[in-house]
């Protein structure tokens, strides 16, 4: 069962298409929610779904056809690396990427805490200064 | 061993380290950032001289040669605009001294150096993702310092700031994930002597995508409704940092990716005509405000889009005109809003009329402030004319004539808000208001700072040749692509 | 209405822009030259068995302590904004239930343990010292759910996290002096796949860990809703 799920979801059946095209998908929603929602939580879900779109894509970026992760632990990885390993900078990337996120997000729940503390709702509409 | 790593790890540890010195005495924080910013300053001046030689000093991190592994880049270019944006934090630290700052004291201090080493990180670094990573320091740190007051009105800025500012860079790291999955490296030098290889359609992308993202910063036009709000929202030494510093950091990032690493020529139009969209319309926004501080925001504006012209013209005089009124307009700004803060003292409103009659209420400080004033509106005798007229002859020089003629209409219309502005000051009928004003001589402090960043205006506008022979480097080492790629590249390892 | 034909437009255009400008990035070749040098290095120069710890920690050293800063900066503005709003809002209305209070009292050591474990053993596994320290401070939350009394010393995560911070840079300073390159690796690499082994690469996890774990806690405590109090 868990063999086939594997095949599934291998990159080999499922091709760029999937990775590519869902990171452009989570970054369009994201852009949705930012423009359209009133909500200011749901703006700044909006914003993580683009963080996600953005990282998603950085990470596929490293991946290199039937790869394994590169955790140099076995010895024919400690032999020849390259051969068997995909491309482990994008990951180290997106660690930071995903960190510096989680530090945005917090960043603005904070504020939307203080703005609903002020006006007591959380509809942009009724905020005067951030309409646009 | 002096090395300029330590322009970022010296305050790096004095931030973590605030919340011990609190313990000690409560006091003690308060004068952090200028220790932080002294040792900062003495380590440039240590510096500086060797790069007379050497051209520029690259130092690897970890031990890893560039390619592999993140350099700082201390070249003229990148170190200029360090140096404005130390000198800028110690008097902003200085002001600090009088200043009452937003609860809790300690995390303001802590937060206050944060986005200063974000900045100077920004134009040390000679990594592109490293960059990123700085650029999110210096914005994080503002988002939280435009909110810190914590009324509705400072909320809704900060809100607004981080939404632009957080898209903004997230579309900057799409844009090196492209650079990234085209060419397979994050060294600055090295991606700009591959570049060639890139598919020109990806590579188009990725500038637009990286303009976009420094262009929040850099206040460039269609992303900079969050300038006005902020300076309003902020307290002032951090407004003073938001122009002279931020705003530094983002226009050097723009000129570094286009110049170094794209090579500019073909995107050379793209900062022209942002330039001047941004130029015209903050100029013309200061005209109809009321609030000074969102006056000298959308002056702000104005100057940042004179700044950008003169790096899309791509041309020496033009850059060295760039670079040097980066360095005025960071002093000049910085002058004019603490002079304001302390204006403001005991007053309470930030509107013209409630200030009308101040030259005579406070005269020193609207002296120092006017000192600003004429050098942001480059009169002869101060320094921001000379940086001006260079600007205006590089655009000139290279057949720029109608930008040339639109700056030069942006700067007449300066004139008419800023005579405006003198004019309520310096009006012989005296506000109401100003009748609780705490007067100027409790700030000795602030004053003796300012006095010496007025000083330094009028000395650079009597004999600028001292600076402008420095600059002369920095902007040659900006224009020569190869000369910055061969030292990184091939040796001056450090 | 036309609000929303107008932003559907543009996303139609942003779409098709990023969709035409994804696709002709290639995808899963070989196309690095920084990476396989990471590949082919990170055993003999640094002793770490995993090359993205090894990436995170040394040759990309810088960006971690960026990173690091950055959620300090989190943490500290967080602290920062929602300073003495804290009385204005609302409170718990239900107690946890005796299933959430019993199962904390097992499971927070259990977290802690299991936190330290992932940061200790961060350049052999998938893990490190930011997933080690989301996990500690996971354990912190079970409490401010569970006992809703239960309040984290303040001066005490100030503290840890000050030091910890610190001691990052001084790491990066003793490189510095001793082999003239900041955070330079100046331990010995040890033998590949052992517990003491990367040079320096645990000990920065270990401060990392320590300090993600006591930012997160204090992030966590001052999004928490309810006041001391009740």
């Amino acid at each position: 069962m868990s063999e086939a799920l594997r095949t599934f979801f291998s990159p080999q059946i499922l091709g760029p298409e999937i990775f590519y095209g869902s990171s452009v998908g989570l970054f369009l929603i994201g852009l949705y929610m930012i423009l359209v929602k009133k909500n200011l939580v749901k703006i700044v879900i909006g914003l993580s779904f683009i963080e996600s779109g953005v990282n998603l894509f950085l990470i596929s970026l490293g991946y290199v056809w039937g790869k394994t992760a590169p955790i140099l632990n076995k010895p024919e990885l400690m032999k020849e690396p390259v051969k068997y390993a995909v491309d482990p900078v994008p990951q180290a990337l997106v660690l930071t990427a995903i960190v510096i996120g989680v530090a945005v997000t917090a960043m603005a729940l904070s504020i939307v805490i203080v703005l609903h503390d002020k006006y007591g709702t959380l509809d942009i509409s009724k905020i005067k200064e951030l309409k646009w | 061993m002096v090395s300029p790593i330590l322009l970022i790890a010296i305050p790096l540890f004095m931030a973590f380290s605030v919340p011990l010195w609190g313990l000690i005495w409560k006091k003690l924080p308060q004068y952090i950032p200028f220790a932080t910013f002294s040792i900062t300053i003495a380590v440039l001046v240590k510096l500086l001289p060797q790069l007379w030689g050497r051209g520029l000093i690259s130092v690897v991190i970890a031990g890893v040669k560039p390619p592999f592994g993140i350099n700082l880049v201390f070249g003229p270019f990148g170190a200029f605009f360090a140096l404005i944006i130390q000198i800028v934090a110690l008097a902003a630290s200085i002001y600090l001294f009088e200043y009452e700052p937003p609860e809790p004291a300690e995390k303001f201090y802590m937060l206050f150096i944060l986005v200063v080493l974000g900045a100077t990180g920004m134009v040390l670094t000679g990594d592109i993702f490293n960059m990123f990573v700085f650029l999110e320091i210096t914005s994080i740190s503002s988002y939280a310092l435009t909110a810190i007051k914590k009324d509705g009105h400072s909320a809704e800025a900060g809100f607004k700031y981080l939404l632009l500012g957080s898209l903004g860079s997230t579309l900057f790291l799409f844009g090196i994930a492209l650079i990234y999955g085209s060419l397979g490296t994050l060294n600055m030098a090295d991606i700009g002597a591959r570049i060639g290889d890139m598919n020109p359609k990806l590579l188009a992308a990725a500038v637009i995508l990286i303009l976009i993202g420094m262009g929040v910063e850099a206040e460039m036009l269609p992303l900079n409704g969050w300038v006005p709000d902020a300076y309003q929202a902020a307290p002032v030494p951090v407004v003073s940092i938001f122009s002279g510093v931020v705003a530094k950091a983002g226009i050097y990032a723009l000129a570094r990716i286009l110049y170094t690493i794209i090579g500019f020529e073909s995107y050379a139009s793209l900062l022209l005509i942002f330039g001047i969209l941004t130029l015209l319309a903050g100029e013309l926004a200061a005209l109809r405000q009321k609030d000074v501080r969102r006056l000298l925001a959308y002056s702000s504006i104005g100057q940042m889009g004179l700044i950008m012209l003169a790096f899309g013209t791509v041309g020496f005089t033009a850059a060295i005109g760039g670079i040097f009124h980066a360095f005025n307009h960071a002093l000049a700004k910085a002058l004019m809003f603490f002079a304001l803060g302390i204006m403001v003292a005991g007053v309470g409103k930030w509107d013209m009329d409630s200030l009308e009659g101040i030259g005579r209420v406070k005269p020193y400080t609207t002296l120092l402030f006017t000192i600003g004033l004429l050098s942001t509106l480059g009169l002869p005798m101060f320094s921001g004319f000379w940086s001006k007229l260079l600007i205006i002859i590089g655009m000139v020089n290279a057949k720029y004539t109608v930008y040339a003629s639109l700056a030069l209409f942006g700067s007449a219309v300066e004139v008419v808000y800023f005579a405006r502005l003198l004019g309520k000051f310096y009006s012989s009928k005296i506000s109401d208001s100003l009748k609780d004003a705490i007067p100027e001589s409790k700030k000795i402090f602030s004053l003796l700072g300012m006095t010496f960043i007025a000083i330094f205006i009028l000395a650079m506008g009597i004999y600028p040749d001292a600076l402008v022979k420095w600059i002369a480097q920095g902007a040659y080492m900006l224009l020569n692509k190869a000369t910055y790629i061969g030292m990184i590249i091939g040796g001056a390892i450090q | 209405m036309i609000r929303k034909l107008f932003v559907l437009f543009l996303l139609v255009i942003v779409g098709f822009f990023l969709a035409s400008v994804v696709v002709s990035v290639p995808f899963g070749a070989e196309k690095t030259i920084v990476g396989r040098y990471y590949l082919n290095n990170t055993i003999g120069e640094t002793g770490g068995v995993n090359a993205v710890t090894s990436i995170v920690v040394l040759y990309r050293g810088f960006d971690t302590l960026g990173e690091v800063t950055v959620l300090f900066l989190a943490a500290t503005g967080l602290a920062a904004i929602l300073a003495n709003t804290r009385e204005r809002r609302k409170k718990h209305k239900e107690k946890p239930s005796l299933i959430m209070r019993v199962g904390t009292d097992y499971l927070f050591p259990a977290a802690i343990v299991f936190g330290s474990y992932i940061f200790l053993h961060g350049h052999l596994t998938p893990g490190g010292g930011f997933p080690g320290g989301v996990v500690i401070a996971s354990g912190f939350l079970m409490l401010f759910l569970a006992q809703w009394h239960y309040k984290a010393d303040e001066l005490w995560l100030k503290v840890v996290e000050s030091l910890a911070g610190m001691t990052y840079v001084l790491i990066g300073l003793i490189g510095l002096w001793k082999l003239g390159t900041f955070l330079g690796n100046f331990l010995g690499k040890g033998t590949p796949n052992m517990l003491l082994s990367a040079g320096i690469i645990p000990l920065i996890y270990i401060v990392i860990g320590i300090k993600v774990g006591s930012e997160m806690t204090g992030l966590l405590q001052n999004l928490r809703e309810t006041t001391e109090n009740e």
